[in-house]
């Protein structure tokens, strides 16, 4: 299950792993110092688990230095913030810890 | 003709002045870059935005300070009734760092969030004046850029300053800088110096379980009231700090096994003892050295901290400063936060308002807290003259403290200062528990120009310490402080 995760490093990992991406990708905003984060962390790879190989999760620590520009784009009204990419387009996103939300993506990313 | 400028306003330092002062001016329309950058400690240790306050001072402290309380309340919760309270469990240091370090960290990200909604432009770099309107900001890789700013606010605060007379002092012992995010627990702690950091760092070391002794070269908490100082020494005696009064480390040396052996002499007599860290709190030097401030023309004291006008102008016109890189403020964030946001307001107002130091609130967190506003006792008999003024005083003990038998019944103590003339209090002073949100609110009343009369009036919350502010009628010189009975 984890070694499914796509973790962003570098702005390169973001332009390669989740812009280019043939497939949809959940990218998850978090840090280790944000608690509904780490709540949210298990949910969606339960989701991630379940979906059959139709998307992907990428995961990015907005404390990273290197990922600051894109993280203040994404990240700047809190996190966990959640993004649904597809084709480089960003189709959906939502804010804080919702496993009702979370599922929403999946099912919406599922079905791209 | 002028060359239009890329900002209207550059600050350089992120901390409680600069960030507030670079929100409140972008608020008001203008276009507003601010630059932060933290040099590292000489023991490596760096943060993140939002200066001393949020990073290495207040949050920190606060909460360190708190951790230490809630393990002298086992005491209280056994006498209380509570079951199975392990009054000698440990600390894990560990897991009190980490959580105030990850509280630190949700800061920083706000305060980074706060500016890109506020529209202020974030550079984490290192800035340097070119001339009074050319701004050098250098990154942590040495790259380099170029900006121009019609207005530049300077608020780069200070660091911890070091004594000069020990050798290589800076790579062995830590400051204020390096305690709060120290990942190991510094064990046997020697903490040097008597300013309020040194004994609120030594007060919450002791509070975990360390082994702690305090080296003061004279007096405690300078430029406080001096009676309140010695009873909140004489507190953290009796709780089992060592003070070692009268001296300054003569010579500090790594061991084989790296603890610090540390040399003083008292009356010609030569002492020794071995500690596993020396804190060292003896001082804070303004951080303006390397901002290029002489060539631009900005004036500054001898210990580098930059002279102003009650506006805030340095003597560069289109320069200004703030906060405790400046002469003559005190080093606290509210202040410096509110000077900021009445210095936006001037600048890109028009507003007229200046900031006002007069009676400003502080506390002090040591293990009994003291919170204070006005004069102190001696500053008032220097001003006014002793026959000016009344001073009442009042030796209590909170009711809560009555579960364990070992709480003091004389420590808690709280006093005013009368102007005779108009019986105006000047002075206050609480030194108890909660002493922070006991003062806040006569703050007001002091503003306001309350007299003793007023407070004698006012009806005290039965049952809590403060009431005893507005009960205190025992003057000091005829009266004991210490009440008779119940």
């Amino acid at each position: 299950m984890q070694e499914h995760t796509l973790v962003i490093k570098t702005e390169n990992d973001w332009k390669a792993l989740v812009l280019q991406n043939a497939k949809p990708v959940i990218v998850d905003f978090y840090a280790d110092w944000c608690g509904p984060c780490k709540v949210l962390k298990p949910k969606l790879h339960e989701l991630l688990a379940q979906n059959q190989g139709k998307w992907e999760l990428a995961i990015v620590n907005v404390d990273i230095e290197e990922l600051q520009k894109i993280s203040s784009q994404y990240a700047s009204q809190g996190i966990p913030a959640v993004y649904l990419f597809h084709k480089g387009e960003q189709i959906s996103t939502f804010l804080g810890n919702s496993e009702a939300k979370a599922k929403d993506m999946a099912a919406k990313a599922a079905s791209l | 003709m002028d060359v239009e400028k890329q900002y209207d306003l550059f600050v350089i330092g992120g901390g409680s002045g600069g960030l507030a002062c670079a929100k409140q001016a972008a608020k008001l329309g203008a276009k507003v870059a601010l630059a932060d950058f933290v040099k590292p400690s000489p023991l490596g240790t760096k943060w993140g935005l939002g200066g001393t306050c949020v990073n290495v001072g207040c949050i920190p402290k606060k909460l360190m300070h708190f951790a230490a309380t809630l393990g002298e309340l086992r005491h209280d919760q056994v006498e209380a009734g509570w079951v199975d309270t392990q009054v000698d469990s440990k600390h894990n240091w560990e897991k009190m760092v980490e959580n105030v370090n990850n509280h630190i960290r949700k800061l920083n990200f706000g305060y980074k969030n706060q500016l890109m909604r506020g529209d202020v432009k974030y550079y984490n770099k290192l800035a340097e004046l070119i001339d009074a309107n050319t701004i050098k900001l250098t990154d942590n890789k040495g790259q380099i850029e170029t900006v121009t700013a019609k207005n530049i606010l300077i608020a780069v605060g200070g660091r911890p300053s070091y004594p000069d007379n020990i050798p290589n002092i800076q790579k062995l012992v830590i400051t204020s800088d390096d305690l709060f995010w120290l990942q190991e627990n510094p064990g046997k702690t020697l903490v040097v110096g008597a300013s309020y950091v040194a004994l609120e760092c030594g007060g919450f070391l002791h509070g975990i379980g360390n082994e702690v002794a305090i080296m003061v070269r004279s007096i405690l908490l300078r430029g406080f009231d001096q009676e309140i100082a010695e009873k909140i020494g004489l507190y953290m005696e009796e709780k089992g700090i060592r003070f070692i009064r009268g001296c300054v480390p003569d010579m500090i040396e790594a061991t084989e096994d790296n603890k610090r052996k540390v040399t003083w002499i008292i009356n010609g007599q030569k002492y020794e003892e071995i500690f596993d860290t020396v804190l060292v709190a003896t001082g804070r030097v303004s951080d303006t050295q390397k901002l290029n401030l002489e060539k631009v023309g900005v004036n500054m004291n001898k210990n580098g901290k930059i002279l102003c006008s009650a506006d805030d102008k340095t003597s560069v016109p289109n320069i200004f400063a703030i906060g405790d890189c400046v002469e003559g403020r005190p080093e606290l964030t509210p202040t410096a936060i509110k000077c900021g946001q009445l210095l936006a307001n001037r600048l890109f107002n028009k507003a007229t308002e200046l900031m006002s130091y007069e009676f400003v609130a502080t506390t002090v967190f040591t293990p009994l807290e003291y919170g204070c506003i006005g004069y102190s006792e001696e500053d008032a008999i220097k001003k006014f003259g002793e026959d000016k003024i009344t001073v009442y005083h009042s030796i209590f003990k909170p009711l809560e403290w009555n579960y364990f038998e070992m709480h003091s019944g004389e420590s808690c103590f709280a006093k005013l200062i009368v102007l005779n003339d108009n019986r105006r209090v000047i002075g206050f002073h609480y030194l108890g528990p909660h002493a922070g949100e006991v003062t806040q609110g006569y703050a007001v009343a002091m503003k306001m120009g309350v007299t003793k009369e007023q407070f004698d009036s006012t009806v005290g919350i039965h049952p809590t310490c403060s009431e005893e502010l507005v009960q205190v009628t025992a003057v000091k010189g005829i009266d004991e402080a210490q009440k008779e009975g119940c």
